[in-house]
């Protein structure tokens, strides 16, 4: 009797005859659906950067760190026969341990307390295009130099005084170390390195000259490929388990990291849509009583239609199509606006340096767009059954 | 009167109720979200500030390093302070006592297992600042005495559920390869959420019975006690000018219990503003629903108005009946938020604290007060414009209204 493209267009023609009031329960639907979309969008951009940066950490690359904790100073000592046995590991490719410690540099007369980290200068390859540690200007430590340090841009200005320039001199606990790099700036977000502007490289003979008691802090374990990694991380969480009992030593892979920042981020999200997601339910609410409402003013017209013979299910899909309809316009304007909103966000976040993007994506969009209908239409469930119900005789005396 | 009058003055009743309903709803559901998200907040940030109490406001913290510059997996080494500087340190006037506490992690044998457990250490008589504030609380057994270099006190996770079988009393534990007794058990301790340090899971030892596994053991952190509260902030500024001029700048990070809380506050502060900021979207569309029906009412006595106009009404007074109409549904739709969400945050805070967290329900009267003058007034600003129209009708037309 009636085709859908009728039902459509009487629909729209419905909703634009009480242009305020559709305005109004339209705004209460985009100002929802924005603003769990753009959620949701800012959510994805943070997932996305921390998952670039392990990317660039490598998905063969093996973390061991001594202690679980990042606190106290009696870690496990891995020694040099565990780093063998690491090196002998099947999958292993490299291992680089790292020696950090905290000590205090002299320049210019001024003192200040730096943490100094140190690798074998053969092995200070592993950090070109980590985010971190990375050759800003000047040269990498070369083999068995032991009076070369590179200093993190931080600490060549603004920590001290007078800013330090290559091939300046500086003391470090005393003893003398000439500046032959300085690294560039970090670009890490969360879950990815550590904020190597503050700190200082050495090689492991420079390092030897100020402590003796070199245990490496964390161990970067390179694997052949991304297969070999689940296989090594355990061979070696097993092996340290063994020596030093469960918990002495925690060995993950860039995957598992991934996951774990993965899943707190996720929960973190779905939090905070779930309370945005209130205001989509106020929103429906809002959609019902506008509905509600309709139906009552268009009472004789409903009576009109019964009486020319539209069936009861007709009328109820009449109004929930229009209730639909808000949702869907709504839903549309606000993923806009959502998006848009999100990458407004990503934008100052750049701008004030951290990596962040807006997550656009069909899964979004549609499930936004699908989710705005379905309120739309539960919100319209009970006027739409209400004006199906309605008794024709009396709807036509209603004045 | 004909059955079908009745039946459309009580459908128009209804009708009206089944609108304001519908309104009041969705006003409800804004303020509980926000009053409950504010409610548990505050009760999370009291919960800390509880935890801090304890430790006197004379307290004043100095950890090696600088805290900012963490970096997960240990890339950052922590200062060696020295024996000579805690001396100097307890020498700075306003500075009664200095007490170093030691952490580390290691191996803990017991009835055949091995377990990588936390172990905390102090000189017993520095001690006492952990027993007198409540930090410490023994179960069963006795404190550290003074030079024990071989008796622990266990958490009560230790005592419970770390190792297969019960650690009682005057047994013995195997830590980094030295034995040592249980002299005591502490009491179950409510995990504050945000903190790490659950001393449920943590030994406790005197420093000499730390130097017998750990040769040259550098303190985690330093507790000072000023001997006044006032001179907290001056006696921490001492210590820090001591430190800076010894070891250069960021060698240490000075932090007294004052600024600790104004730290934790912030941070609260700062998640729950988040939070109830998005929690306010629902308001804001709730307001909408607000105006929407209040349109919809002035339309609906069109000539209800004109008649109000025709018997002297004058514009303002239309304008604030609605305008009061309107408030008076933010009202009632923020007193029943209210208690809603105050119950759901007691709910949460219950069953919380039942599961073993510290988490209360803050119930204040600024959120009550806050939330109630907030939903007055956002029922009044959705009110505004319906009354307008409302107050600028001609009455002529109105009256002649179908």
């Amino acid at each position: 009797m009636f085709s859908v493209i009728d039902l459509i267009e009487a629909s729209a023609k419905n909703l634009s005859r009480s242009k305020t009031r559709t305005f109004l329960t339209l705004l209460g639907i985009i100002i929802g659906v924005s603003a769990i979309v753009s959620l949701i969008s800012i959510g994805g951009g943070l997932t996305s950067a921390v998952e670039a940066q392990v990317q660039r950490l490598g998905s063969d690359t093996i973390f061991v760190i001594p202690g679980a904790a990042t606190f106290g100073m009696f870690k496990t000592t891995i020694t040099t026969s565990d780093i063998s046995n690491m090196e002998n590991t099947s999958g292993v490719m490299d291992v680089v341990p790292i020696y950090s410690t905290s000590a205090v540099m002299e320049y210019e007369k001024e003192k200040s307390t730096i943490s100094i980290s140190a690798v074998e200068s053969s092995k200070a390859s592993i950090f070109d295009n980590v985010g971190f540690f990375e050759l800003g200007e000047g040269r990498r430590i070369a083999a068995n130099e032991s009076g070369a340090v590179m200093i993190g841009d931080r600490i060549a200005h603004p920590t001290f005084e007078k800013e330090i320039v290559l091939r300046k001199q500086v003391k470090i606990n005393g003893e003398d170390y000439k500046v032959v790099g300085i690294l560039k700036p970090a670009n890490t977000s969360f879950g990815g390195g550590p904020n190597s502007g503050n700190m200082v490289m050495m090689s492991y003979e420079g390092f030897k000259r100020i402590a003796n008691d070199a245990t490496p802090g964390i161990v970067f374990v390179k694997t052949t490929s991304k297969e070999s990694v689940e296989g090594a991380a355990d061979d070696i969480q097993a092996y340290f388990d063994d020596k030093y009992g469960e918990d002495s030593v925690l060995v993950s892979s860039s995957e598992s990291i991934l996951g774990q920042v993965n899943q707190l981020l996720g929960l973190i999200t779905v939090f905070v849509v779930g309370i945005g997601a209130i205001s989509m339910l106020v929103g429906g609410i809002g959609i019902t009583n506008s509905m509600v409402t309709s139906v009552l003013e268009r009472t004789k017209e409903i009576g009109i239609l019964k009486a020319i013979g539209a069936s009861n299910e007709l009328v109820l899909s009449m109004f929930m199509l229009e209730a639909g309809f808000i949702g869907m316009v709504g839903g549309i304007i606000g993923i806009v606006i959502g998006y848009a909103f999100a990458l407004i966000v990503s934008f100052a976040g750049n701008a004030s340096g951290f990596a962040l993007g807006a997550a656009i994506n069909p899964q979004i969009t549609f499930g936004a767009l699908a989710f705005s209908m379905l309120v739309g239409m539960g919100a319209g469930f009970y006027p739409a059954l209400r004006a199906a119900r309605m008794d024709p005789v009396n709807a036509l005396r209603y004045e | 009167m004909d059955t079908e009058f009745v039946f459309n003055a009580l459908s128009n009743l209804r009708r009206q109720g089944v609108r304001t309903f519908l309104t009041l709803i969705g006003v409800i559901i804004g303020v509980a979200a926000i009053v409950s998200l504010l409610s548990m907040g505050e009760g999370l940030n009291i919960a800390v500030e509880k935890q801090f109490e304890m430790f006197g406001s004379n307290m004043i913290f100095i950890y090696p390093g600088n805290l900012t510059g963490v970096a997960p997996g240990g890339l950052s080494g922590t200062s060696k302070i020295t024996a000579a500087d805690l001396r100097q340190i307890e020498a700075i006037s306003g500075i009664d006592k200095v007490a170093e506490v030691y952490m580390t992690q290691t191996w803990v044998e017991y009835g055949g297992q091995k377990k990588n457990l936390m172990i905390m250490a102090a000189d017993a008589e520095d001690a006492s600042v952990f027993y007198d504030s409540g930090m410490l609380k023994i179960d069963e057994g006795r404190e550290l005495q003074t030079n024990d270099p071989s008796g622990v006190m266990i958490g009560a996770s230790v005592k419970n559920n770390v190792f297969d079988e019960i650690v009682d009393l005057r047994k013995t534990l195997t830590i980094g390869g030295m034995d040592y007794k249980v002299v005591g058990t502490l009491k179950q301790e409510q995990t504050v959420p945000g903190d790490q340090s659950n001393q449920n899971d943590v030994i406790f030892m005197s420093t000499d019975g730390l130097r017998r596994i750990v040769s040259d053991p550098s303190p985690l952190y330093i507790i000072a006690l000023a001997n006044t509260p006032e001179n907290t902030a001056l006696a921490a500024e001492e210590v820090e000018d001591y430190f800076i001029e010894k070891y250069g700048k960021r060698s240490v990070t000075v932090l007294s219990s004052e600024k600790i809380l104004d730290m934790i506050n912030q941070v609260y502060g700062i998640i729950t503003l988040f939070l109830v900021g998005i929690a306010g979207i629902s308001i804001v569309v709730g307001g909408i629903g607000i105006a929407n029906a209040m349109i919809a009412a002035v339309i609906e006595r069109t000539k209800e108005i004109g008649l109000l106009k025709a018997l002297g009404a004058s514009n303002s007074m239309i304008a604030s009946m609605f305008m009061l109409e309107a408030g008076f549904i933010g009202l009632i739709g923020g007193i029943i938020g209210l208690i809603s969400g105050y119950g759901l945050s007691s709910i949460v805070a219950i069953s919380g604290t039942a599961a073993g967290f510290a988490i209360e329900a803050a119930i204040t009267p600024e959120i009550t007060l806050g939330a109630m003058a907030f939903s007055l007034i956002v029922g009044m600003g959705a009110g505004y414009f319906p009354a307008l129209r409302a107050a600028n009708l001609d009455p002529v037309d109105a009256l002649r209204y179908e």
